[in-house]
Parts: C-alpha cells; sequence; structure tokens
C-alpha cells in the first residue's frame, strides 16, 4: 500500500493468501491507518475487479466483509463508501487469545524464512507507533 | 479488373502494411512485437536488426500481392498471400525476439481513490446522435412525399455506383445502419471506459493513460456525429456540395485526431515528459496473446485490453460476452438488409 498519487492497493494472486483476504487485508490497513477517510468513495466493484483482473465476486466479497465489520457502507451499482465507523468494544480474553496466537504464528513464520527478530520487533514498534500517532 | 478496384486495394494494401510497419513504434515501450521486452532493448542494435528484417518482410509480402492481384485480377487471394506474408514475418520476428522475452510480475495494482472517468459530453453527448436519427425516421414516416425517388446504396472515389428505389423500408434500413454504427461506436466507448484495466495505477503515465482514453471517446463520438449526417444529406436532398464537404472534414478531423493518438503512443506514454511505462502485469502475460495479435484470457473480466501490438484496444475471447457482441455485429446488418 503506498501514498504515491493516491492510495494503491497491491494484490499478488500467486500467493498462497486467497486474493480476497488480500483485498480485505489491504483495505483494512487503508481504514486503519485512516488513509481511507470516513464518507470517501470507493471504486465499484466492477472497478476494482477489471484493474485488479480478478472476477466481481471477489471483490464484492471483500467489500461484504468489511462492511460487516462497520468499515464500509455498500451503495446501490456496486459502490462502497468508508463509514465513520463506532469504537468496537474492548477485545474479550478469547479475542486476545487469538490475536495473540496470530502474532505468534507470524513471528515464527518470519523467523522460518530467515527474518530476524529484531527486524520483525522494529516494524511491529514501527506500525504501533503509526497507529498511535494516527 | 477496373482502375477503380485497382486503385482502392492498392491503397488499403499500403494502408495496412504501414500499419504494421509502425507498429512497433507505437507500442509501449515495453513491448516488442507483442513480446515484454525490458525497455532498453528496444534501444538496442539485435532490436533494430529484426524491425529491419520484419518490415522488409512486410512490404515484400505487399508487392506480392499487389503483382497478384495486377496479373491474376484475383484480389482475395491477394489479400490472402498478403495476410499470410505478414504474418510469417510477424512470427520468424518474435522468434528473435523470444531470447529477449522478460517475465512479467504477478503483483496487481489499482488506484482506490482515482477520479471516476466519464463520457465525454456525458449522457447528453452519447444519446443525441441516437434521438437525432430518431427525429429523422419520425419526419420521413410523416412526409414520404418529401423523400428522394432513389436512395444511393455504395459510393466509390468517383462517386455513387448502386441505388435503390425508395420504400419506407429502405428509408428505414439506411437510418437503422446508422444506428446500429453508433450503438457499435457507443459499446466500444462504454467498453473502454467500464469493461478494460488500467494499465498505470499513479503518477504522470497514469494522468497519460487518461488523456488517451479521453481521446479516443472524442473520437469515436466524433465519428458518430459524422455518421448521422449521412442519412439526413440523402434524406433531406441536400445539395451534393455538402456530402463533399462532409467527406473533407471528416477525412480531415479523422486524420487529425487519429495522428494526435499515434503521437502519444500506447496508452499516451510519449505524452509523459520522462518516459514511464506502465508496468505490465501477469494478466497481461504473453501467454495470453496468440502471435501477439488476439488475446485470450477466460480468468480476466476485462472485456475490451489494450493491444499488445500497435495502437487501441482489442476484445478479450476469453470473455463469452465478447462473442456474444461479435454475432450482434455480424448479424445485425444482415438483417437491417432484408428491410
Amino acid at each position: 500500500m503506498s501514498l504515491d498519487n493516491g492510495m494503491i492497493l497491491r494484490i499478488d494472486p500467486e500467493l498462497p493468501t486467497p486474493v480476497y483476504r488480500q483485498i480485505v487485508d489491504g483495505l483494512r490497513i487503508a481504514l486503519v491507518n485512516g488513509d481511507l477517510a470516513p464518507d470517501q468513495e470507493l471504486p465499484a466493484v466492477r472497478r476494482l475487479a477489471m484493474d485488479l483482473g480478478v472476477h466481481f465476486n471477489t471483490v464484492a466479497q471483500a467489500y461484504r466483509e468489511l462492511a460487516q465489520e462497520g468499515w464500509l457502507e455498500l451503495r446501490a451499482r456496486s459502490g462502497a463508501r468508508v463509514k465513520q465507523r463506532a469504537e468496537p468494544p474492548a477485545a474479550d480474553t478469547r479475542l486476545d487469545a487469538i490475536f495473540a496466537r496470530r502474532v505468534e504464528e507470524l513471528a515464527a513464520e518470519a523467523q522460518a524464512h530467515g527474518v530476524p527478530a529484531a527486524r520483525l520487533a522494529q516494524q511491529l514498534r514501527h506500525i504501533l507507533l503509526k497507529l498511535e500517532g494516527k | 479488373m477496373t482502375p477503380d478496384v485497382d486503385f482502392r486495394f492498392l491503397l488499403l494494401l499500403i494502408t495496412l502494411t504501414a500499419a504494421l510497419h509502425f507498429s512497433p513504434a507505437v507500442s509501449r515501450s515495453n513491448l516488442f512485437l507483442g513480446l515484454t521486452v525490458d525497455p532498453q532493448f528496444k534501444q538496442s542494435d539485435a532490436a533494430r536488426r529484426l524491425l529491419r528484417a520484419f518490415r522488409m518482410g512486410l512490404w515484400g509480402s505487399a508487392v506480392a500481392a499487389a503483382i497478384l492481384a495486377s496479373t491474376a485480377g484475383s484480389l482475395g487471394w491477394a489479400l490472402a498471400l498478403w495476410a499470410a506474408g505478414s504474418l510469417l514475418c510477424l512470427a520468424v520476428a518474435r522468434r528473435g525476439v523470444s531470447a529477449h522475452v522478460v517475465q512479467t510480475p504477478s503483483v496487481r495494482e489499482a488506484n482506490l481513490t482515482a477520479p471516476a472517468e466519464r463520457m465525454p459530453g456525458g449522457l447528453w453527448a452519447v444519446a443525441l446522435p441516437f434521438v437525432a436519427l430518431g427525429a429523422l425516421a419520425m419526419w420521413a414516416w410523416l412526409h414520404p412525399a418529401s423523400l428522394p425517388q432513389q436512395l444511393v446504396l455504395h459510393s466509390t472515389f468517383s462517386g455513387p455506383d448502386r441505388f435503390a428505389v425508395t420504400r419506407m423500408g429502405t428509408v428505414m434500413a439506411l437510418i437503422g445502419r446508422a444506428a446500429f454504427c453508433c450503438l457499435i461506436l457507443t459499446g466500444l466507448g462504454l467498453g473502454i471506459l467500464h469493461g478494460s484495466p488500467r494499465r498505470a495505477s499513479s503518477g504522470a503515465a497514469m494522468e497519460a493513460e487518461r488523456l488517451f482514453r479521453r481521446r479516443i471517446l472524442i473520437l469515436m463520438l466524433m465519428a458518430e456525429y459524422f455518421l448521422i449526417c449521412l442519412p439526413y444529406i440523402q434524406l433531406l436532398k441536400l445539395p451534393p456540395i455538402v456530402h463533399s464537404v462532409w467527406a473533407g472534414a471528416f477525412m480531415g478531423l479523422l486524420g487529425h485526431r487519429l495522428l494526435q493518438l499515434l503521437s502519444g503512443g500506447q496508452g499516451g506514454e510519449r505524452w509523459v515528459l520522462r518516459p514511464q511505462s506502465a508496468a505490465l502485469d501477469n494478466r497481461a502475460a504473453d501467454s495470453h496473446w496468440k502471435l501477439g495479435l488476439i488475446y485470450f484470457n477466460p480468468h480476466d473480466p476485462a472485456f475490451l485490453v489494450e493491444k499488445h501490438i500497435g495502437q487501441g484496444y482489442t476484445l478479450n475471447f476469453g470473455n463469452p460476452w465478447c462473442w456474444v457482441c461479435l454475432a450482434a455485429i455480424l448479424t445485425i446488418p444482415r438483417l437491417l438488409a432484408q428491410l
């Protein structure tokens, strides 16, 4: 994701992660960081699918998932708009455990691929600082 | 073979050969004869040698076709000879380029905040030709006595050569043909606008591509407005000078617009001050192209895609809607001819 002349969404269909998940993740990062502001119009499903070279349903599924999370408001003619999202309630212990597990899995995967622990910690710190400073 | 046919055939042959001759020059900088290469390769001696051989082969095919047409008198066979010769030259040249092909990356990108693109002039500009033709049909229906005795069905450089006695059916077929041509142009315009992927997603390359698309759409709208003049000229019995002015203005404006587009290269790449090629991703991979000319990718939702050779757009034959449209384009004129 970059801010070079607009918000660019990147996907890689050759990665093992499903394309719709990559779209959801990419959009969610932009939404959490505030790069996509409330009331911002997102491209229509067909437009985004055309530009990414994926099926319309893949983009529609990603938009629906983000709408369920409260980030987007789906509009007639397959468009979407960023919503002013209410602060979610504090995560309970079950959710805490799920995310702790996912961070652990990510750290293990990074180590397995030769990413040094210090580099990973630096990345996490950078992300947290960015989130706190938005 | 009449001199008239000879001249038209030669003109067609020269136009087609010249289009293929210049097509590598107007392709994107990372495409060479329909294959993805490093932009630096196009400037190399190896590329120049391959291009020279390709162009010599093309003109050789054209000369052979012209000789066959003038000696045997078979224009169909001459055209087939030209097409076969040109395709052979292309295949041989592409074989030479294949050693320099680079892989297209798998990463794809889209701009989420780019402003939406619309038809120049909006809905009114698109609807007006159809409204004008509808009004003409209504007028013809209400004033049959004011219609000319016969209608021109076909014209050559030396003037009209085929006529039909005016009946309401032929009048409606004349207007229907113009409406159908406008419909095809509108469909292509909408296809470019909403049914084709954007290659560049940021920077000057994206701006140039938007301008290029807008100019193509203006060209199509302009062609529609010129097309609807033809039934008006005929049915309102306007003097022949109007037809001559129409033809001159049409050719002049069309030529000017085409040259303007050609000067920009594919996607307006050359309008960017510092040449900046749009990233080609693996959906435009060479494997989806047959001889660099025909695009077939059932996994790409695009209806129209940028050509790999030359300039403009071509159909994605992997999209079933493309076949539906082709069938409609081939059958509807035949149905109109029955009127």
